[in-house]
């Protein structure tokens, strides 16, 4: 009985040793080569110019894809942010996924929403979709808001925000997201340097807004949150964009 | 002679305790040690590092501190706020600029060196005339194009971009020797400005390199060409259809239609129609897109035959084509389209040309007659609040 117990132990500890050390190894490795991608990302950042890319006829057009559930609290101000993203083709889509707060009122009525008659092809099946609304003011022409009913998945939604995305190009947001001003041209840049192969998606770094200071939806300065578990969250974002998805 | 290998026996290695310890130490317990070592190693040297980068910010903040506004307070006096320069009373070149005054011990350094050609590239970029004349002169005449020429000579590809970049900035040209054969460079950032240089700096053929180019242009320095074509001042442009014609280079060919269309060169019109027998139906519904953007009615007969035989894009374009070219010639053909095809993007883009091409009675008429998700795309299509 004590040769059984004694081999779990060894077993135990020799387990919990080499996953120990195995993790170790490979967040090793990837600091590395995380540290090299980032070196190498920095470099030629250096020699970028994005604003050809914001004054180009030639950059292609990006549908931003925002879904909302009961954003009535801040939707507005979100959409404003999303409206002033500095990139020269863009629509924002945002998707009401069958919210039950007042969301819907608040833009018709903020943004001049009216329903068209949008022809679409829902190469994707979703819930049904009961209105599409475009502003008939020309400062929101950007803005096609979709009223579904709810999908019980952001999938969902943003698969209808897929469906009558004008544009090859998507982004897949939240509608409670703040995106960097140059966020687009950012995630665009891979797509349209590749040579060889064919770029599919990219991706970004996301942080914590909470504590930043944000002025009418647009980020002032960024700061770590005051909140210990929020910071333990920005960590972990950390680790996962800058170590994991770099290296 | 004392004999300094008395007391060494090669039996009897020599004993070190902390290892002796060490190496008595259990595999797993040894393998521990060396990982907790190498982790407290390496948060050191990171944080070290750290602090050593910071430290180098600050040095260069102090640094730019202390010159930024030497710099500025000599450019001010002896270059911008001079009265011959503002009433234009002399020309730059006779202009008398006291070179003396930046001749400084604190510029033989090479890092202020630097700080010196940055803060004359900014000032150039915010100057142009007389001014920005004088800027290039100063440049000129303190020597700093050798040190940018250095840098293109450079190994490192950012140290050349830098040189290529100073150099386009500030106006001064490169040899074709020098320049050219980084413009084929496997080095993308490196082609890209070199490429960028080429057209800005040279005076005769700034689209030489479209002859010689095997590297493909991709699109990010399609957008960067193209904002440095359309943007330099006293540019040759040429015709683009020479490189329509004969380039076997795809990527030169397809941006080569770009500036066709955005110069409005419709002589190129010929050259483009051949591209419809290209076999790359990516080209060939980028030339589709050219003629259409062109208005080149000359060829609306031999898209609508061609039609048929035509992929998915290139048959989108061909009706984007025609409704563009708004002859109202082919208003049957997309009749037909929106009335009877499969695809949903056929019916959608042949509606868009019927509305700009089509009369209200016809419209009226398809309103009446068409299905249910026909009267939704030809009311989609006639929203101006959709753009798309």
């Amino acid at each position: 009985m004590a040769g059984i117990g004694h081999w779990i132990t060894s077993f135990y500890e020799s387990t919990v040793f080499i996953y120990g050390t195995v993790l170790l190894i490979i967040y090793a490795l990837l600091g590395l080569f995380s540290y090299l991608a980032i070196r190498n990302f920095l470099r030629k950042e250096t020699y970028t110019n994005y604003f050809d890319l914001l004054t180009s006829p030639l950059s292609p057009g990006i549908s931003v894809l925002a879904p909302a559930y009961n954003e009535g609290l801040s939707i507005i101000m979100n959409v404003q942010s999303l409206l002033t993203l500095n990139y020269p083709t863009f629509e924002i889509v945002l998707i009401n996924d069958g919210s039950t707060d007042n969301s819907m009122e608040q833009l018709i009525s903020q943004f001049e929403l009216v329903p068209v008659d949008f022809a679409y092809n829902p190469k994707i099946k979703t819930q049904p979709i009961n209105h599409i609304y475009k502003s008939t003011n020309p400062a929101f022409g950007k803005l096609t808001v979709i009223d579904k009913v709810n999908g019980k998945s952001k999938a969902d939604a943003v698969n209808a925000g897929i469906n009558i995305a004008s544009f090859n190009y998507f982004v897949c947001t939240d509608v409670d997201c703040i995106l960097d001003k140059n966020a687009l041209s950012k995630l665009i840049k891979p797509v349209l340097e590749e040579q060889k192969k064919r770029v599919i998606a990219t991706g970004a770094t996301l942080r914590i807004a909470n504590s930043c200071e944000i002025d009418n939806g647009v980020i002032i300065r960024m700061k770590p949150p005051r909140n210990l578990l929020a910071r333990f969250q920005e960590m972990e974002y950390i680790r996962a964009f800058v170590l994991g998805k770099m290296g | 002679m004392p004999d300094i290998f008395t007391d060494f026996s090669p039996e009897e290695p020599v004993r070190i305790p902390l290892l002796d310890s060490f190496l008595e130490l259990p595999v797993i317990i040894q393998i521990a040690v060396i990982f907790i070592f190498i982790s407290s190693a390496s948060i050191i040297f990171i944080q070290v590092r750290i602090w050593f980068t910071r430290y180098k910010g600050h040095l260069l903040q102090k640094r730019l501190a202390v010159l930024l506004p030497l710099i500025d307070g000599l450019i001010t006096e002896h270059i911008i706020l001079r009265n011959d320069v503002i009433n234009n009373t002399t020309h730059v070149d006779n202009v008398e600029l006291d070179i003396d005054a930046f001749r400084l011990r604190a510029f033989r350094k090479a890092k202020n060196k630097q700080v010196l050609i940055d803060r004359l590239i900014s000032y150039r970029k915010g100057f142009s005339g007389s001014t920005g004349a004088l800027l290039r002169r100063l440049y000129l005449e303190l020597d700093l194009d050798k040190v940018s020429f250095k840098k293109m000579k450079r190994s490192q590809w950012n140290t050349k971009v830098r040189g290529i970049r100073e150099l386009t900035d500030m106006d001064i040209s490169i040899s074709d020797v020098n320049i050219l054969p980084l413009t084929n460079s496997k080095r993308n950032e490196l082609r890209s400005e070199a490429r960028n240089a080429y057209i800005k700096l040279s005076k005769n053929e700034p689209f030489k390199f479209f002859d010689i180019s095997t590297e493909p242009l991709l699109k990010w320095d399609q957008i960067e060409l193209f904002k440095t074509i359309t943007t330099t001042e006293n540019i040759a442009l040429p015709s683009f259809a020479r490189w329509v014609t004969y380039s076997s280079n795809k990527s030169i060919v397809s941006f080569c239609l770009k500036l066709i269309v955005h110069y409005n060169q419709i002589d190129a019109g010929p050259a483009v129609v051949k591209l419809l027998d290209n076999k790359d139906h990516v080209l060939r519904a980028e030339a589709i897109n050219c003629l259409g953007k062109l208005k080149y009615e000359e060829v609306e007969q031999q898209l609508l035959h061609v039609y048929s035989n035509q992929p998915l894009n290139c048959q989108l374009e061909i009706l984007k084509a025609i409704g563009r070219m708004e002859t109202r010639h082919s208003v049957q053909f997309l009749k037909q389209e929106f009335l009877y095809s499969t695809d949903f993007d056929i019916r959608k883009n042949a509606a868009r040309s019927l509305v700009k091409n089509a009369s209200k009675t016809l419209i009226d008429e398809l309103m009446v007659s068409s299905s249910e998700d026909g009267q939704l795309i030809l009311k989609h299509s006639m929203n101006p609040l959709i753009k798309y």
